[in-house]
């Protein structure tokens, strides 16, 4: 008899195809819209605002990496601010000031200090950019062409991780580059549902009849993209358009971080839940719904595996000690046990399911490579984000449910 | 607000694209089973080829008893067939009748490797240990389980050591006249040597009985 499991599994792996298909079906179908159309006569001018809290270390070359960006610089308004650093932040941006403009506030969160920024632009379109990202020359010339199509509000780039070395990196590392690939096909189906601190680009006509970034939210990137998606607009991504950004480097930071982005995604989830309709497209009926799922599935996932790999690790442990922890041992693979072996597996669809969902895999990534032309480090990380991925995927959300339900530690830390 | 329709034929494109891809995956994996039991049957007769084989084996054994080639040989072939059930046992079932089938001959060729055993130990002043692994696949318990793994791996470590494992639900006469000479009552049990031996929990107990 099928046992429950199996039939999630079934039902999972069909959700998956199903979406995998679709979203390589719409690379197929929309591949014209992949790049932007070029910007047809003069380029608009574009105020580019980096919020800054304890910045230090990264400004400088944030900063060096936006002014060599390819766009005419009276085209360019760089903004810094200052959201009351600590630290020697704006001692390390006014090295610049003659090519950028500063302003400083009391610390106030990341939201505010972008606010401000709008506050003060002077483009016609206005990017964010966080202070630990760095961005390739060519990205804005990539992006702006996508705001020709008049209701386009925002356009997103292709974030990768910088430098990914270790553990916690280079399982980011993969995460952020499959992340290129499906924030690229969640746009080409109209549901884009977030629109990363580094490198967004806004229309500010969007900002001047609905307002700048809420600072009521831990996610104020999510609650923008939302909110866009709630008033009609679009939301596009430039697959060319690189920013290299600086992920947590140990499990703490990387906790907190991911707390704090599930949190916040499920809370406007929940404060936009009337997106959960078929007038919203793609985003109403299969985005945010499979996302949910995927959630559901994940946790489901986790306590199965946790639970069949502690009795296998008892039952290994116990038996080791039985054999005085000879390891190496009982290991006896002959062609005849790794021939059975294969055909055992090749018997489970389960395992199909998941042979076919890593060749989707690694087709994103070839997808992703030959549009960014970037090296994505993604060979040993793809191993860790294979086997851990989703436990930590599911114990984040865990986490972020506890989190929404007893509604503690959801304030911000202003930065 | 510009009202969206969800693009419902790319979507229907997709599902069925989905749906082609998943039924593939399932006939694949039934194309697979299927060909596991197709090998059931190629199992079926090899195992009978090897049970016709040791009789010609006993027979040479007679005239060159302390040649050990043959035996090596049989030995070999008696492990892959168990590594076979076991997968087998996985995929279709313990109670499977083409599996039962094949085990009951899997036991007679146990019987036959031990008696030649036996008789090499006898007339050739080998000290090759012999060991009978009483066990039940319907109620099994952790005890069964454990017992089974430390003997697997003394079966692959140790050279000498010859393994017969018998199943409670294979029921043959030898068995039972075994289990009556040993005073078998409840599974699983373990005989090193014509010893019962009612505690095994490790590889140095196992030792200790040799």
């Amino acid at each position: 008899m099928t046992s429950p499991m199996t039939v999630i599994f079934y039902i999972m792996g069909f959700i998956s195809l199903f979406t995998s298909v679709l979203y390589f079906l719409s690379f197929i179908v929309e591949n014209k819209k992949l790049k932007a159309p070029p910007w047809k006569g003069s380029l608009p001018k574009v105020s580019v605002i980096v919020p800054a809290y304890n910045e230090e270390k990264s400004i400088a070359k944030t900063i060096e990496t936006l002014l060599k960006l390819d766009y005419p610089k009276e085209k360019l308004d760089i903004i810094v601010v200052n959201d009351g650093s600590k630290d020697n932040t704006l001692g390390e941006a006014s090295k610049y000031k003659k090519f950028i403009r500063i302003f400083t506030k009391p610390n106030g969160g990341k939201a505010s200090a972008v606010n401000l920024g709008i506050e003060k632009a002077k483009g016609q379109f206005i990017a964010t950019m966080d202070a630990d990202s760095f961005v390739n020359s060519d990205a804005l010339l990539n992006m702006i062409g996508f705001f020709q199509e008049k209701n386009v509000a925002c356009v997103t780039a292709s974030m990768l991780i910088k430098d990914p070395k270790g553990f916690w990196l280079r399982m980011q590392a993969v995460e952020y580059a499959f992340g290129v690939f499906l924030r690229k096909a969640f746009s080409l189906l109209d549901a884009v549902h977030v629109t990363p601190g580094p490198f967004s680009i806004y229309r500010k006509t969007f900002f001047d009849k609905y307002g700048g970034f809420s600072e009521d939210t831990i996610t104020e990137d999510t609650e923008m993209a939302m909110r866009i998606q709630s008033k009609g607009y679009r939301i596009r991504t430039s697959l060319t358009s690189v920013v290299y950004t600086i992920g947590p480097n140990n499990f703490k930071d990387l906790y907190y971080q991911r707390r704090r982005w599930y949190t916040g995604f499920l809370e406007n989830v929940i404060k936009y839940r009337k997106l959960l309709n078929p007038k919203y497209g793609e985003l109403g009926v299969l985005m945010l719904p499979t996302a949910l799922i995927s959630i559901a599935f994940s946790f489901v996932l986790t306590v199965y595996s946790l639970k069949t790999s502690i009795n296998g690790a008892i039952d290994l442990v116990r038996f080791e000690r039985s054999i005085g922890f000879d390891i190496w041992g009982n290991v006896n693979p002959s062609f005849f046990v790794i021939q059975k072996t294969v055909i055992s597996l090749l018997s489970s669809p389960i395992f199909l399911f998941g042979l076919l969902g890593n060749i989707a895999f690694i087709t994103a990534f070839i997808i992703v490579k030959k549009y960014t032309k970037q090296k994505l480090h993604v060979l040993l990380g793809f191993l860790f984000f294979m086997f851990f991925y989703i436990i930590f995927f599911s114990f984040w959300y865990t986490v972020s449910i506890i989190n929404i339900i007893f509604l503690k530690n959801r304030q911000w830390r202003k930065e | 607000m510009e009202e969206r329709k969800p693009q419902w034929d790319r979507m229907l494109l997709a599902a069925l694209i989905a749906a082609l891809l998943f039924t593939l995956g399932l006939l694949l994996g039934h194309l697979m089973s299927l060909y596991t039991k197709s090998n059931t049957e190629i199992l079926t007769q090899s195992v009978y080829n090897d049970l016709m084989e040791t009789q010609i084996q006993k027979d040479l054994l007679n005239e060159y008893p302390c040649s050990d080639q043959g035996l090596t040989l049989l030995s070999g072939r008696l492990d892959n067939i168990g590594s076979t059930l076991d997968l087998l046992e996985k995929r279709l079932g313990i109670e499977n009748e083409e599996v039962l089938n094949i085990k009951r001959m899997y036991i007679l060729l146990q019987l036959n490797h031990y008696l030649l055993e036996e008789k090499r130990n006898k007339e050739c002043f080998s000290n090759d240990t012999l060991i009978f692994f009483f066990y039940s696949n319907v109620d099994s318990s952790q005890k069964g389980t454990d017992i089974a793994n430390i003997l697997q791996y003394a079966r692959t470590n140790y050279r000498n050591i010859k393994v017969y494992s018998f199943d409670n639900q294979i029921k043959l006469d030898a068995i039972e006249v075994m289990k009556t000479e040993y005073n078998i009552t409840a599974l699983p049990v373990v005989v090193i040597n014509s010893k019962k031996i009612d505690r095994l929990n490790s590889i140095n107990d196992l030792l200790s009985y040799i």
